[in-house]
């Protein structure tokens, strides 16, 4: 499953409750629609660090790295390269 | 003798210094003259549309300077404000909307759509212009920007000191939710004590992150208002991102913050709290629930210069009880004290079960006592009396104890160390829960027999977080339960683990075994089993 899916499913199941409403899109606005708030953005970085192995640091945990599934992938995307490289 | 009153600190530095910025937010910031009359108007409208004293009025906003109008407002009308989260699901709202009977509502667009059906029960008030609101609620609405006519007096406040100000709803252990009913009087007790501990002047800029319709805020509203200092409201956006949160503290100068703990601990963990940064803030407020030593020593060890105080309260006792200052750093093994008790005339006790008091060192309910205490639950005499019982130890008849469920010990020092709770109740990100109205929405979901509620490390960085375990029919999908639990209960109430078990353990007596869970988990997180 690529990186947006599976963002995108512990989005659906874990913050948005499962099965109820459309899922949401790859540019859909995750923290203007409420989706991600200040317990779900707790959840998403466990999830993700344990995930995929990565690190977010402070210095990314920024609107717009967080902004929809899209610039959430690519956060995962950079992460997941720099520690290939390494 | 005038009754002293929350809105007469607004009055106050209205008169002295109009052009003050009393409230800011990021985005509008509004003078002490200008809140002054916003609420005048708020009020005014509120008494024409039939609010008399001590009615309920609920607010229900976005985080803005509206929330401080809408607070001041009804204040000034005579009745109790009730902030609603708007992120509460719709269900939970009615409830609470069933249960106070409003007698007004303040809303905006996006929140009118999670109160049905109110605008036919009760007058509706929008901070911004009508148009922008939805047409189908416009007959029943009024703008507070509208110039109607509303004329030039001041509002005629009847209030008395115990009259109400607030109510603020809490978790229940029967899965009902309990209003705390809070007075002028109670609140005027502990701003008096704050601003004067805290030495808290008109210089000063407030930083509140906590949600209005959370005992925290009465802290960041109340002080600022009495010191006629500037309250900076930080949105909820700004809390989910440390780096954002920093900037805005820093472009506000803020100068004192009483946040909530795990906060604190977001921070650390993202790794903003960095030498050199925020060199305005030099007093740190941390309280809601226990503050990690080592996440304390980090923000010690990094900001020398700040000083750090842990505050200790529960809401039926408003805003701060006892508050320990951190002399210096502390050993890493070292448990922060909640220190000794503030406010004119708070008293606690630590109780055994049988009610009499333990001696220094060992461990018994806090209870607290003194007139910063609630006059209980709204509309629930049953479980009022069963948290505010009359104190064994006072020679004055009718002197109450609140029982804090909080289990503690004094220490030789004399200061108090919290040690645990009594009951199944958790602290998460500093709400107050009652484990079993999670565990009772948890058993109507079809298939789930037994459920047990944890608060549990999450593994990552300090952060806990809530766990259930579950004994069903092995059919169970956790997107259903969760899907459910959505419409029951906030957010922050949702389980983040699901654990299926055939069976839960049982004592002997048949009760579920809590320890022998706890137990079990501790092995599955050691054997590193995926538990999601």
């Amino acid at each position: 499953m690529a990186f947006r899916d599976v963002i995108r499913s512990f989005i659906v199941s874990d913050l948005m409750g499962g099965g109820a409403g459309e899922p949401p899109k790859d540019s859909d606005l995750l923290i203007e629609e409420g989706i991600i708030d200040s317990f779900g953005i707790m959840a998403l970085l466990g999830f993700l660090e344990e995930k995929f192995a990565i690190h977010i640091s402070g210095d990314e945990l920024l609107p717009e790295n967080f902004a929809s599934i899209e610039s959430i992938s690519s956060l995962v995307d950079r992460k997941t390269e720099l520690r290939t490289e390494a | 003798m005038t009754p002293r009153l929350m809105q007469n600190d607004l009055e106050e530095n209205a008169r002295r210094r109009p052009d003050a910025i009393a409230v800011l937010d990021g985005s509008r910031s509004i003078s002490y003259g200008e809140l002054s009359r916003l609420s005048d108007n708020l009020a005014k409208y509120l008494k024409r549309a039939g609010v008399s004293r001590q009615d309920r009025v609920v607010f229900i906003l976005p985080r803005s300077v509206h929330c401080v109008t809408a607070i001041l407002g009804i204040l000034k009308a005579d009745a109790v404000y009730v902030p609603l989260d708007p992120k509460a699901p719709k269900e939970r709202i009615a409830r609470i909307l069933d249960e106070c009977r409003p007698a007004a509502v303040i809303c905006d667009s996006s929140t009118i759509l999670h109160l049905s059906g109110i605008s036919e029960k009760a007058p509706v008030v929008v901070p911004g212009p009508l148009s922008e609101f939805p047409e189908e609620f416009r007959s029943n609405a009024f703008s507070l920007e509208d110039p109607a006519d509303l004329g030039t007096q001041e509002p005629l406040c009847r209030n008395t000191e115990t009259d109400l100000a607030y109510i603020l709803y809490t978790s229940g252990s029967t899965g009902r939710p309990k209003g705390v009913q809070i007075s002028h009087l109670n609140i005027r007790l502990y701003i008096d004590w704050a601003v004067e501990c805290f030495g808290i002047d008109p210089g000063d800029r407030v930083l509140g992150t906590a949600p209005f319709h959370f005992d925290m805020s009465t802290f960041d509203i109340f002080a600022s208002l009495r010191a006629g200092a500037t309250f900076c409201i930080a949105t909820e956006p700004l809390t989910l991102f440390p780096a954002k949160l920093v900037e805005f503290m820093e472009a506000q100068e803020v100068t004192i913050w009483k946040g909530v703990s795990s906060l604190l601990m977001y921070m650390a963990r993202a790794g903003v709290v960095r030498k050199g940064r925020i060199p305005s803030l030099n007093r740190v407020l941390f309280a809601g629930e226990s503050l990690s030593t080592a996440v304390l020593i980090e923000w010690m060890e990094t900001f020398p210069e700040k000083k750090f105080f842990n505050i200790y309260g529960p809401t039926e006792a408003t805003g701060g009880s006892l508050y320990y200052r951190v002399p210096g750093l502390p050993n890493p093994g070292e448990r922060i004290p909640i220190g000794v008790p503030c406010k004119a005339g708070t008293r606690v006790c630590l109780l055994d079960e049988e009610g009499r008091p333990v001696p220094d060192g060992e461990a018994g309910e806090l209870c607290i006592a003194g007139p910063s205490l609630s006059r209980g639950y709204f509309n629930d005499p049953e479980k009022t009396v069963a948290s505010f019982i009359s104190d064994p130890m006072s020679r004055e008849p009718g002197e109450r104890l609140y029982r804090t469920g909080d289990l503690a010990l004094r220490r030789s020092d004399g200061n108090i160390e919290f040690i645990g709770r009594r009951d199944n109740q958790i602290k998460y990100m500093g709400y107050r829960i009652e484990s079993e109205e999670i565990e009772r929405h948890l058993m109507s979901v079809n298939g789930v027999r037994e459920a047990a509620v944890f608060l549990i490390d999450s593994g990552v960085g300090e952060v806990q977080e809530i766990a259930a375990f579950l004994e069903g029919e092995a059919t169970l999908d956790r997107r259903n339960i969760h899907g459910e639990l959505k419409n029951l209960l906030p957010a922050y109430m949702i389980p983040k683990r699901f654990i299926y078990l055939e069976k839960l353990p049982r004592s002997d007596r048949g009760k579920i075994d809590r320890a022998a869970l706890r137990e079990l988990f501790a092995n599955m997180a050691r054997n590193d089993v995926q538990a999601r």
